[in-house]
């Protein structure tokens, strides 16, 4: 489909290599917060780009500023050799290559569905109305709406309105399209309905960027992942890398859905009734068992006092730490204690009292030494 | 079907108001003399500015005084018993009586002395020396005895007819003399055309002059400030040259003494159509409102001007409005804050203060036609508020929309044309509809600028025929009907326009 556009551009460059848009330096300012801090990009012909993240990470600022619905406060934007961030870049041409799908659909009110779908092939890209009609019939089929082609908008459910929606968006032959989370404002049930026909896309090999709160699918449909947090792509890759073998901390607290909990420097100056309650009030958050968090706090209260701090004493002091992370969607909390210093096995006397006590609390256990660090990670 | 209700309906408001009016008010003790008027107990009318109030001021200070800009709904208060003694001037009240003002006498005696009527002269006046020349003119008249003559025939005999006068073949200048059309036998219409002595005197002094001769039409409110705009160069309209008067304008000399009396309620009979019953008085006031003189055409010309008026200036108001509109959105500042400062400062102001504002002060020196006035004037006031309008209509379409539209690749001016307007018309429409309408009902205050619409139409039959309600009434039926027929004409282009979206099909297509 995206092979029928011949780009006709005033401001052309030499256009050597495969990448269709690339980014360089992109910022977007707003007075009080910045939520795109230098962002560098490459997309090729044919990827399928998922850009996942918590919320108020700039993906969609991202979305919106490849299309300059919002406009760049610093940076380049090269599409097919165009720099649209150029002042005398027509913009409008550009975003013609580019269709957009929206979170709330945005179809045109005033039209029948039918009448969504011509409109731009009438008058942008100049065909007949039949011409237009006739295609938009066709997509129509394709994704399951052709008996709501005479519909008006808000004759449909949501899940109708994003397909077509969808549908308008590809009669304009893009070369590539933006899914501003496209199922975010539909009820599960829908999203079915709407993924599927994004998945068909993607089988085609339609260049898409999709940004999503829909993990699996996310996993499943993408060629490459981009994980954003606090503006930046702080993560790139496929999706398999991203998902099962993460190699930065906040991908994989994001990815695991993990809550976590951290202290450092623990030494005996340390003020464990004040950690006490902070854990108990981060498993009442996480909504825990009671038990669960009392088997935590124990663990903290063998492991730290009776172990690490007495160990850290006669060494002299060394820097302790704890992280507790909990997922939700294992049910597990995780605690892992690294101790710098001489390697020290905490679960190797079986006479000892806090030993035997660990072992009933935790479903498993591991230790580790490398680089002068202990890790010992307990699972509960 | 809802067209006959609302015409039953009609009739039985109609009929409720005529029998209201037939009413009398509780009899009091007959008044015989002028002395017995000064006095708390009574009420007197006296006509605005003119010779009348001062006379009562001077002469009945006790009595308590209400004022009228005209002497038709002076007439009209006496005989329905409001006033006790109505002020005014004794030719006219007398020519009022003759034509059919009933319930009402005048009291012998005059009250207190004659005053000058004169003609009003225009410190702005393009016409060289015009009092000078207005004065000469009056003189030789009066040595040639033309004024008694014109005097004897108008007044005394109440002829009636318009001699002929030579209108110049190849004028000097242009006069443009300022007069009432109210007020028989100065001046007033019969049927369609001017008439009586002071527009005889019009024309005399015109030919005197060798001008070309314009006449305008005011209210007695309207013509002093007309005067002093330099609007017209004289006035002629029987006009009491008051000491009041002479502080704003200045005045020729003398044309002739006016006296004054007081017009008091008459013991017998009054009420509408009460002697003759109800239809035969009906079928009386339809006669001569519409059918004497045929006055039907005066009243088509004012339709004429009213919906002329009301047409144009809903145009090129709607125009207009669409440039505030657009103005108030672009991306300068100063722009917008024009734009709103506009809308405040005309929303924030009757529109007869603006009328008056354009009329006689920013094209008070400019020649133009009242009725070009009043659009203008209209237009503007219309424009304020479809601005708003407008701009609440534009404002109510969801901005994902526009992106959407931006998105795939409309530019800004195509999305607002194809996506944004459309939608937002749906939503103002019908809301700048009622707001046409009421610009409709609005426009019967062009009076003020002399303009003559279908209600100074009706008030200039109402000063022939003498009569309370008819003449009303038969204005508020034309305007009713003149706007339900614009209302039903909107709404039919509204369903024209609209989308039909019962009516499924895709245009210039083969399905």
């Amino acid at each position: 489909m995206a092979d029928t556009y011949d780009g006709q551009n005033a401001c052309a460059e030499d256009n050597m290599d495969t990448s269709m848009i690339s980014i360089r330096h992109l910022c977007k300012q707003y007075p009080n917060v910045t939520p795109l801090r230098d962002i560098n990009l490459e997309i090729k012909k044919g990827e399928v780009i998922s850009i996942i993240g918590p919320s108020g990470t700039g993906k969609s600022t991202l979305l919106r500023c490849i299309n300059l619905l919002e406009t760049p406060t610093k940076g380049e934007i090269v599409v097919d050799g165009v720099i649209t961030t150029d002042k005398k870049c027509k913009v409008n041409l550009v975003r013609q290559k580019m269709g957009m799908v929206f979170q709330s659909f945005n179809l045109f009110a005033h039209k029948s569905v039918i009448e969504n779908i011509m409109m731009g092939q009438v008058d942008l890209l100049g065909r007949s109305r039949q011409e237009a009609y006739d295609r938009g019939m066709e997509l129509l089929r394709t994704i399951g709406l052709a008996d709501k082609a005479l519909a008006y908008p808000d004759e449909l459910s949501g899940g109708q309105k994003q397909r077509a929606a969808i549908a308008r968006t590809l009669a304009m032959e893009p070369e590539i399209i933006l899914f501003d989370e496209p199922t975010s404002a539909l009820d599960p049930t829908m999203t079915g309905e709407v993924l599927s026909v994004i998945r068909r896309l993607a089988g085609q090999g339609m260049t898409m960027m999709i940004v999503t709160h829909e993990m699996k699918f996310a996993r499943e449909v993408s060629t490459r992942i981009l994980y954003m947090d606090q503006g930046e792509i702080y993560e790139d890759g496929t999706p398999e890398q991203i998902f099962e073998h993460p190699r930065r901390e906040r991908t994989r607290i994001f990815i695991r859905q993990l809550k976590v909990l951290h202290a450092e420097k623990i030494s005996r100056n340390f003020d464990f009734p004040a950690f006490m309650t902070r854990l108990e009030e981060f498993g009442r958050r996480q909504q825990m068992a009671q038990r669960r968090i009392y088997a935590m706090q124990l663990a903290v209260e063998e492991v730290l006092m009776m172990k690490l701090l007495p160990a850290a004493a006669k060494e002299g002091a060394r820097d302790i730490s704890l992280d507790v992370e909990y997922s939700e969607r294992e049910n597990l909390s995780q605690m892992r204690f690294s101790y710098s210093g001489p390697a020290i096995d905490l679960f190797d006397d079986d006479e000892d009292l806090s030993g035997r006590i660990i072992k009933g609390i935790s479903k498993e256990m591991e230790h580790t030494f490398a680089d002068g660090i202990n890790h010992f990670l307990i699972n509960i | 079907m809802l067209l006959q209700k609302r015409t039953v309906f009609l009739a039985v408001a109609l009929s409720g108001m005529l029998w209201l009016g037939g009413c009398g008010k509780q009899e009091k003790e007959q008044i015989t003399s002028i002395e017995q008027l000064n006095d708390p107990a009574y009420t007197i009318g006296v006509p605005e500015g003119g010779a009348g109030m001062y006379m009562a001021e001077k002469y009945l200070p006790e009595a308590k005084q209400k004022t009228f800009s005209g002497n038709s709904s002076g007439y009209l208060a006496i005989s329905q018993g409001k006033l006790d003694g109505f002020v005014y001037d004794r030719v006219m009240m007398e020519f009022a009586i003759a034509s059919g003002l009933e319930g009402v006498e005048l009291l012998e005696e005059n009250l207190g002395e004659s005053v000058d009527v004169a003609v009003g002269i225009s410190p702005k006046s393009q016409i060289d020396n015009l009092e000078d020349k207005v004065n000469r003119f009056l003189a030789e008249a009066r040595a040639e005895g033309r004024l008694d003559d014109m005097y004897e025939r108008w007044v005394s005999r109440a002829e009636g007819t318009m001699p002929e006068i030579p209108v110049p073949k190849a004028p000097d200048c242009k006069l443009k003399v300022g007069t009432t059309g109210m007020v028989q036998p100065f001046s007033y219409y019969e049927g369609t055309t001017l008439t009586g002595y002071d527009v005889e005197l019009i024309y005399r002094f015109a030919a005197w002059l060798n001008a070309e001769v314009e006449i305008k039409i005011y209210d007695y409110d309207g013509i002093i400030a007309a005067a002093q705009a330099g609007d017209i160069d004289c006035i002629m309209a029987n006009l009491n040259a008051t000491e009041e008067r002479r502080r704003h304008i200045a005045f020729s000399d003398c044309v002739y003494p006016s006296e004054t009396a007081v017009m008091i309620r008459s013991g017998q009979g009054s009420g509408m159509f009460l002697e003759k019953g109800f239809w035969a008085g009906l079928e009386d006031s339809f006669r001569s409102t519409f059918v004497v003189e045929g006055r039907w055409r005066l009243i088509l010309q004012g339709l004429g001007v009213t919906i002329l008026i009301s047409v144009f200036s809903g145009f090129f108001g709607l125009c207009l409005g669409f440039g505030i509109c657009m103005l108030r959105r672009t991306g300068y500042r100063s722009m917008r804050l024009l734009g709103a400062v506009f809308v405040r400062v005309i929303q924030g102001m009757p529109i007869v203060v603006l009328l008056m504002i354009l009329y006689y002060g920013i094209f008070g020196s400019v020649d133009i036609s009242e009725v070009l006035a009043a659009v203008i004037g209209f237009s503007i006031n219309f424009a304020a508020y479809s601005s708003e309008m407008m701009r609440a209509g534009i404002e109510t379409v969801d901005k994902g929309q526009s992106e959407a539209a931006l998105a795939m690749g409309y530019t800004k001016r195509q999305t607002f044309f194809k996506i944004v307007f459309p939608q937002a018309a749906g939503n103002f429409i019908p809301v700048l509809k009622g707001e046409f309408i009421s610009m409709v009902k609005m426009t019967s205050v062009v009076g003020y600028i002399a303009v003559q619409d279908l209600t100074k139409v009706s008030d200039i039959i109402r000063s022939r025929t003498m009569e309370a309600f008819f003449p009303l009434i038969v204005t508020a039926v034309i305007y009713f009907a003149v706007a339900n027929v614009m209302t039903a004409a909107l709404s039919f282009a509204e369903k024209k326009a609209a989308p039909k979206r019962s009516k499924r099909c895709v245009k210039g297509v083969c399905m």
